[in-house]
């Protein structure tokens, strides 16, 4: 017991030496450990240590991460030969200290040791995420993986199999705000499902450094299952629902479309048709109007979404008018309750309830593009339910105005709402209005995002010129044109890792 | 003719959203038709006769008896329904059956001798022979009021056209015949044929068409409201047809069974009010000496140009607005009168603006020879359509210009671009790294095309977890600990 519990403990040196191992050195014997921990039963991973007490007491898991990994999976499953069926010990449910050990453990791997136990980690994921719904408390299995996601991968840019399940975690457990930190991280690269991708030759090391996460999340790797369509499509999908939840529209708004320009091989996905209704639906609400789909989205699709959603672009049109003619919502309602037949069995209920106090802001909003002030007499017979009702409509127009949806001011010259003037602002006054310096930082800030989505699109276009596909089809176009090309094949520009780098629109092009 | 109760007819129409004039226009019927020949004559004082309640039984009497000189019994029953329609009890509102019958079977017998003659000339080989006997029987059949068959037997002159005139001839009549059947696009077409032909060789006949043509083109263009290409043709119509005298019939240079010198200034003028600046009205309308002589016939138009030009708006509106009932009037006009009257007012309102930052609906108003709620709505409506660039204060009741502040603007734009770049972008980039992880959606191998791919997501989708908003308390994330 003795020499296994050194075995485990031989890798990485204890107390740290004063020079780091070299990546090679490092990944060689990490790569060993791996090997040999393999070889270890999990009987005798959990059985107890001489002196008493558990493996997992004596083991730190932030110095030993792998040989902790393997020992709390076995106590979790048993042996790994029967870890089919995910049978696991009623030792391990939500509250008990082998689930305490867990959390502890999600918090405190080491980032770089974990990457070597890519398979087993997300078992650890699977099993705690099914514990957990299957007691019905999804929400204790959302702190141990959120963390768990953002420390694999701090950028959080590379989508895995995690992120979905967490995203149905979460929405199951009502837990909006608790996603967040991982929803807010953009995604930008997606594990590769197909081999085609060339042998990775700039970080032959798992244990190095990497530029972009996305050269070490693979499928040999195993930090995310084998992927299909539904995983991600699915993940934005409950993406934009949490944000949905939470009004953040904008947001909700660019998950969906990233949902419905997904590329389509024949027939679009009914997850896809799904997101659409919920696209027209979250446009209205987010900006009054219908939006024109995205132009990456092929004819076909277009019009399969149209085809299968006409409720919905028949309600967004109603909704479109009644604003742009100054119409009372009597329509929008007409319209509304007559389609429940369809706004039920998809869900969508509650954002077709939400579309109609909408339509009562736009409509106040409308107002601001052709008048510059009015008394809440004229606001209430041009857009309140009820014409007449001056206090009513002076406290919603009070309302819209300080929660930051309209810019304008108001005035009470009398205790007699009628006579209250509203003013509209124009941009550089009013309450919403941005003072040159906040204007200035607003342009820093989408500066610098914008410079951090080049980085990913560099890495995306050295990936692609790796891509067999593409090495095959460059050799040819360099045969068909040898005569007028004077270097080789197009040097790749990830190689000048500078700002030169002019022709990121030109790969956009070609796809 | 003594003023009467409106008939109920008129009553009717306008509820319909018919155009009905009231008021009794300056013109004097006998006088106006008569500078008309042909069938617009019955066209003319038929569309007086529905829409004028003043005129109209005048009119609908002089079109009954126009039409009894002609051929057309269509026309004629026509005529006696409408007139029975508004004045059932008028001597002339009941149908002459003698008449009818007689001038039908004229009418047969003089269509198939036509015929006749035709196929006789086809069996002689004699082309010069054909083209006239399908002139004969477009001419014959424009008369009866069969304009289809009419356009068809003009068409087929064309392979027997020997000359180049012959075709300006052809065309010159399908021109007509378009234009009665209100068919503008190929009116449109045959004028572009004649002038398309007289483009790298000058032929004279199209010379001598000229003006006729631009009036032709003007017209469709206006039919179409196009209304700048239309003022574009009229203006550049040739003087040559100004002199015409309308009397004589020989005159070549008339071009009455369609319209006068006096429409062309008309048209010309409204529609470029219409639609030209400041600036072009007085470079293109005023100084062109061409147009003057058209524009001479009507001094009205020419001062109501005058005085849009010399930013007196309100001279200008209310000449315009005395003549609306006679444009009202007009066959071709009457359906454009709304928009261009329209057109033109808001563009003076918008001239008047230009120099304010505010001005009070009390101002405009006298301005505009109207009073304040009026004036309210229309700049409403202005706004509304995107016409003018400015902003109701109903408390103060002022307009207020849209005050911008050039930097700041550029400023939000200039971030709305980004956040716009940074989007669509994003939105790419995972489009392709989707295509290169070969996650696009498709069909699982081994289902075949699954049709409507509603199957093809198997059970895993099942709409979600549930609606949003069907709990409280779901709002906010409330149930995480």
């Amino acid at each position: 017991m003795d020499s296994l519990l050194h075995q485990l403990l031989s890798f990485p040196p204890h107390p740290e030496p004063a020079k780091p191992l070299p990546d090679s050195e490092y990944d060689k014997h990490i790569k060993n450990l791996v090997h040999h921990i393999n070889t270890i039963p999990a009987s005798k991973l959990t059985s107890e240590v001489p002196g008493g007490g558990d493996l997992l007491d004596i083991i730190d898991p932030s110095k030993n991460t792998l040989p902790y990994l393997y020992t709390l999976l076995a106590h979790i499953c048993g042996s790994p030969s029967k870890q089919k069926g995910g049978s696991t010990s009623d030792m391990f449910s939500p509250g008990s200290a082998l689930w305490q050990k867990m959390v502890d453990f999600m918090e405190r791997f080491d980032e770089r040791q974990i990457r070597y136990a890519g398979t087993e980690l997300r078992r650890l994921i699977d099993v705690t995420a099914i514990k957990a719904q299957r007691v019905s408390q999804p929400w204790a299995a959302i702190p141990p993986l959120r963390s768990a996601i953002l420390r694999v991968d701090e950028s959080g840019s590379t989508f895995t199999s995690s992120h979905t399940l967490f995203a149905h975690l979460c929405l199951e457990a009502r837990a909006y705000t608790a996603a967040l930190p991982v929803l807010d991280h953009n995604i930008f690269h997606f594990p590769p499902t197909t081999n085609k991708s060339a042998e990775n030759h700039m970080f032959p090391f798992l244990s190095s450094y990497h530029d972009s996460s996305s050269t070490f999340i693979t499928p040999e790797s195993g930090l995310s299952a084998k992927l299909d369509y539904r995983d991600h499509l699915l993940y934005f999908l409950y993406g934009a629902m949490i944000y949905m939840g939470l009004k953040k529209w904008k947001r909700a708004l660019f998950f969906l479309e990233i949902v419905i320009m997904s590329p389509v091989a024949s027939n679009i996905s009914k997850i896809q048709v799904d997101a659409y209704k919920k696209w027209v639906l979250v446009s209205l609400l987010y900006k009054g109007h219908p939006s024109s789909l995205p132009k990456t989205i092929n004819q076909h699709a277009t019009k399969q979404y149209h085809a299968t959603c006409n409720a919905y672009d028949g309600l967004a049109e109603v909704f479109k008018d009644g604003i742009l003619n100054e119409e009372s919502d009597q329509r929008l309602v007409a319209e509304a309750t007559a389609g429940e037949a369809w706004w039920a069995p998809d869900f969508n209920r509650g954002l077709v309830v939400q579309l109609v106090t909408a339509f009562r802001q736009f409509s106040v909003l409308q107002l601001g593009k052709t008048f510059a002030a009015l008394t809440m007499a004229d606001i209430a017979r041009r857009t309140s339910p009820d014409p007449n009702d001056y206090a009513g409509t002076g406290d919603y127009v009070i309302h819209l105005i300080s929660t930051g949806v309209l810019n304008a001011t108001i005035s009470q010259p009398s205790n007699d709402p009628a006579s209250w003037i509203l003013r509209f602002s124009d941009s550089t006054s009013g309450p919403l209005s941005h003072t040159e310096e906040q204007q200035h930082q607003h342009l820093e800030k989408q500066t610098r995002k914008i410079n951090l989505l080049m980085e990913h699109i560099r890495e995306a276009e050295r990936k692609l010129s790796l891509n067999k596909d593409y090495i095959s089809e460059a050799k040819k176009a360099k045969k068909t044109r040898h005569n007028d090309l004077e270097g080789g094949m197009d040097e790749s520009q990830w190689m000048t890792h500078g700002d030169a780098y002019e022709h990121d629109e030109d790969m956009m092009a070609d796809l | 003719m003594a003023v009467q109760a409106e008939p109920q007819y008129f009553t009717k129409a306008r509820r319909a959203g018919r155009i009905v004039v009231d008021d009794p226009p300056k013109l004097d019927l006998d006088a106006y038709i008569a500078n008309y020949r042909g069938r617009t004559r019955f066209d003319r004082l038929l569309l007086i006769g529905l829409s004028s309640s003043y005129l109209y039984l005048e009119a609908l009497k002089a079109a009954i008896s126009e039409a009894k000189q002609g051929t057309d019994v269509q026309r004629y029953e026509n005529a006696v329904m409408y007139l029975r329609d508004i004045a059932p009890s008028d001597a002339d509102a009941k149908p002459d059956l003698d008449w009818i019958d007689r001038t039908k079977k004229q009418v047969k017998s003089a269509t198939d001798k036509m015929e006749l003659e035709l196929k006789g000339y086809k069996n002689n080989l004699i082309k010069e022979s054909i083209r006239m006997g399908y002139d004969d029987l477009g001419h014959h059949y424009h008369r009866i009021g069969e304009l289809s068959k009419s356009n068809k037997a003009y068409s087929q002159m064309r392979d027997f056209c020997t000359t180049n005139s012959h075709i300006v001839i052809m065309n010159m009549h399908l021109i007509n015949v378009c234009i009665d059947q209100h068919s503008w696009f190929a009116a449109q077409n045959h004028v572009q044929r004649i002038r398309g032909q007289s483009g790298s060789q000058k032929y004279p006949e199209a010379e001598k068409n000229s003006a006729k043509l631009s009036a032709a083109s003007g017209l469709t263009y206006m039919a179409q409201a196009k209304y700048k290409e239309a003022a574009e043709e009229f203006l550049s119509a040739n003087p040559r047809m100004s002199q015409a005298k309308l009397d004589d019939p020989a005159d070549e240079e008339s071009y009455n069974e369609i319209l006068t010198p006096n429409d062309i200034a008309v048209y010309g003028g409204l529609c470029a009010l219409a639609s030209m600046t400041r600036e072009e009205l007085q470079k293109q309308v005023l100084d062109n000496p061409g147009f003057r002589n058209y524009l001479e016939l009507e001094p009205h138009i020419r001062r109501a140009i005058s005085y849009f030009v010399s930013s007196k708006y309100s001279a200008c509106l209310s000449i315009l607005d005395s003549y609306k009932a006679d444009y009202l009037l007009d066959i071709y006009l009457q359906r454009h009168i709304p928009q261009l009257y329209y057109d033109i007012r808001s563009k003076a309102i918008q001239q008047y603006f230009i120099p304010f930052s505010c001005v009070t609906f009390s101002a405009l108003a006298t301005a505009f020879n109207t009073d304040e709620p009026t004036i309210e709505f229309e700049l409403n409506q202005m706004i509304k359509r995107g016409n003018l660039d400015a902003r109701l204060d109903l408390v103060d009741r002022v307009l207020l210009a849209r005050k911008v502040d050039s930097r700041s603007e550029v400023h939000a734009e200039a971030l709305a671009t980004a956040e716009e770049y940074e989007r669509t972008a994003h939105l790419r980039l995972l489009r392709i790294g989707i295509l290169n992880a070969g996650l696009e959606v498709k069909v699982p191998k081994g289902l075949g095309n699954a049709g409507s791919g509603s199957s093809q997501d198997g059970g895993r989708w099942n709409g979600g977890v549930g609606d949003l908003l069907e709990g409280q308390g779901m709002r906010s994330g409330a149930a995480f600990k």
